[in-house]
């Protein structure tokens, strides 16, 4: 996987806001292969060294901008802010045969 | 005349007044799916039902009974939307053999106005990226360009409403997939406001942002099309009980005279290829010329819309998948089975800062809509890139990561909910199709499809077809 400057995130200018250089070894977000086979315990997922090698590159450039984005979202005056989701039961109730049956991944 | 230059409208006109049949149709269709077969667009067609239906349909018309709106009009669907006794593999081989046993929503609702289902249009695996690049049913090809990705994740959709294998197509977006699409396959696509068409019985990809939506040549055949799709489902408690405009009324006389178009500052109109930013610039004026007035508008905090759809798109189906993943990640692509890995890996605080941001995004967005109608912006910033790349040049000779690329302007409403189309506005010079893109007020459906209606009785875009003629689809 090509380590490509994450672009994009809202625009100034020319240049999109928020991009950021390809990670650098040690900065705030930069993801290991060793910290993904750990996280991948947490969660009794078995993955490849090449899998978690490869998964480390890609969160290396999603995380530091995750973590931007909380670090944003810890404002005080969005203290009040909630999440916009609200879960529903499909079906309305819970699961029936027909609605369960939908769930086949 | 051409069976397949015909929008819906005007078909459906013809079956009615036994101009022409449902058979005819049908098999004009079935005749051009054969000739697209290389562009992968349908994973399975059920020629011998649709050819039975399209008899009954004639039959129907010809004792004096139409059941709908669609009566008799060929309709192909996203295979990620189940179809009884049908196989719905959503492009993967890990439902390569899963056949539901009750239509969704969406296809009784289709049925019940009198489509006939043609065929399962090809996706990107599990609706999971933007390019139909499946590993298991064949890279979907751009019939613009065979050479090209038609984009996605509804690209099967696309290509086969824009090579006329089809007069119209359902597609499902969750951070483009209707728009994206539509924009590259020089169609019209539209994604409702969420909880405007019911997703029951069909698979997901992300629940918070997934929806059904219409894929057309036209913005009339799209309100047709919504306006059998649209309203609330006891089977899906996401879908809205607020009242179903007449969409089809919206496009009857359609005018922009006073239209308040927004163009969000630094966004709108910024990292674009040039070619884009002419047809987009192109478009505003010619709604300006109709009587639009162009404003700018500010949304605050629209930096992190791509951290929060990466976060939030990864996450959801990670837990959809989890079981699978585990069982089988053998039948998933590559590609797929990384994301999926990956969004197991993010921590829960993350994904619910996503969340909290959306409704912020969402606030901000609705506050700018309280001063214009519409939001303007393209709908991708490039046009079709080359089969299988996973990175595109914008500005200045700078590889970007696709799918964050493809992101840019169509995760704003999905992030928010917000209704938004496509709608074909220019040809770049290597002849593919450039889409704008406009946001709407929540269930505010019909004033996307009013205004993009009065553009399209002024410009012919929409009306450019791929060069059925000159293509020589074994070269692809």
């Amino acid at each position: 996987m090509t380590n490509y400057h994450l672009p994009t995130d809202g625009m100034v200018g020319q240049e999109p806001v928020g991009s950021l250089p390809a990670a650098e070894q040690g900065a705030v977000g930069v993801v290991t292969a060793e910290q993904i086979e750990a996280s991948s315990r947490l969660v009794d997922l078995p993955l490849s060294a090449e899998d978690s090698a490869r998964i480390a590159e890609l969160l290396s450039q999603w995380i530091p901008a995750a973590i931007a984005l909380s670090t944003r979202m810890q404002a005080p005056e969005l203290d009040n802010t909630i999440p916009i989701t609200v879960f529903g039961m499909p079906g309305g109730t819970w699961a029936t045969s027909s609605a369960s049956e939908e769930v086949v991944a | 005349m051409n069976l397949l230059d015909l929008d819906i409208v005007t078909a459906a006109e013809k079956v009615s007044s036994k101009e022409v049949s449902p058979l005819d149709l049908v098999d004009a269709c079935l005749e051009r799916i054969d000739e697209i077969a290389d562009t992968n667009a349908f994973i399975s067609v059920n020629a011998a039902e649709a050819r039975a239906v399209a008899a009954a349909s004639g039959d129907l018309i010809a004792a004096g009974y139409r059941i709908g709106p669609l009566h008799g009009i060929p309709i192909s669907l996203k295979d990620n939307i189940g179809v009884a006794n049908a196989v719905t593999t959503a492009g993967s081989a890990v439902l390569s053999d899963y056949r539901p046993t009750h239509d969704s929503t969406v296809v009784q609702r289709l049925r019940s106005a009198g489509a006939i289902i043609l065929g399962k249009t090809n996706m990107h695996e599990f609706a999971w990226g933007g390019t139909s690049a499946n590993p298991h049913y064949g890279f979907v090809k751009n019939p613009w360009d065979v050479t090209r990705m038609p984009g996605g994740s509804s690209g099967g959709s696309a290509v086969a409403v824009a090579a006329g294998a089809s007069f119209g197509a359902l597609g499902t977006d969750t951070g483009g997939s209707i728009r994206l699409p539509s924009s590259l396959n020089g169609i019209t696509g539209l994604r409702p406001t969420i909880g405007r068409v019911s997703n029951a019985g069909v698979i997901p990809l992300a629940w918070s942002m997934d929806t059904v939506g219409p894929m057309t040549r036209s913005a009339r055949d799209c309100a047709l099309l919504l306006g059998v799709l649209a309203g609330h489902d006891p089977k899906d408690a996401g879908t809205a009980p607020a009242a179903v405009e007449d969409y089809w009324a919206a496009t009857a006389k359609p005018s922009v005279a006073g239209l308040r178009i927004g163009l969000i500052d630094d966004y709108s109109l910024t990292h674009i290829q040039p070619a884009v930013e002419r047809a987009v610039n192109a478009a505003l004026e010619s709604f300006k010329a109709q009587g639009a007035v162009l404003r700018a508008v500010q949304v605050a905090d629209i930096e992190g819309n791509i951290s929060a759809q990466l976060t939030v798109e990864a996450a959801e189906p990670s837990a959809y998948h989890q079981r699978s993943l585990r069982a089988r990640p053998q039948d998933y692509g590559e590609d797929v089975r990384l994301l999926l890995q990956a969004g197991e890996m993010l921590p829960a605080v993350h994904y619910l800062q996503a969340q909290r941001y959306r409704a912020l995004l969402r606030a901000q967005m609705l506050q700018a809509l309280e001063t214009v109608d519409v939001i303007a912006c393209p709908t991708l910033p490039f046009t079709a890139t080359a089969l299988g790349e996973t990175s595109v040049v914008i500005r200045n000779d700078e590889p970007e990561d696709m799918l964050s690329a493809i992101m840019q302007f169509t995760g704003l409403p999905s992030l928010t909910g917000l209704p938004a189309m496509s709608l074909p506005c220019g040809i770049d010079t290597e002849g593919l199709p450039i889409g704008i893109q406009l946001i709407g007020r929540p269930f505010g459906e019909a004033a996307l499809l009013r205004a993009a209606a009065a553009f399209q009785s002024q410009t012919t875009f929409h009306l450019a077809r791929p060069n059925m003629a000159e293509r020589t689809w074994a070269s692809a």
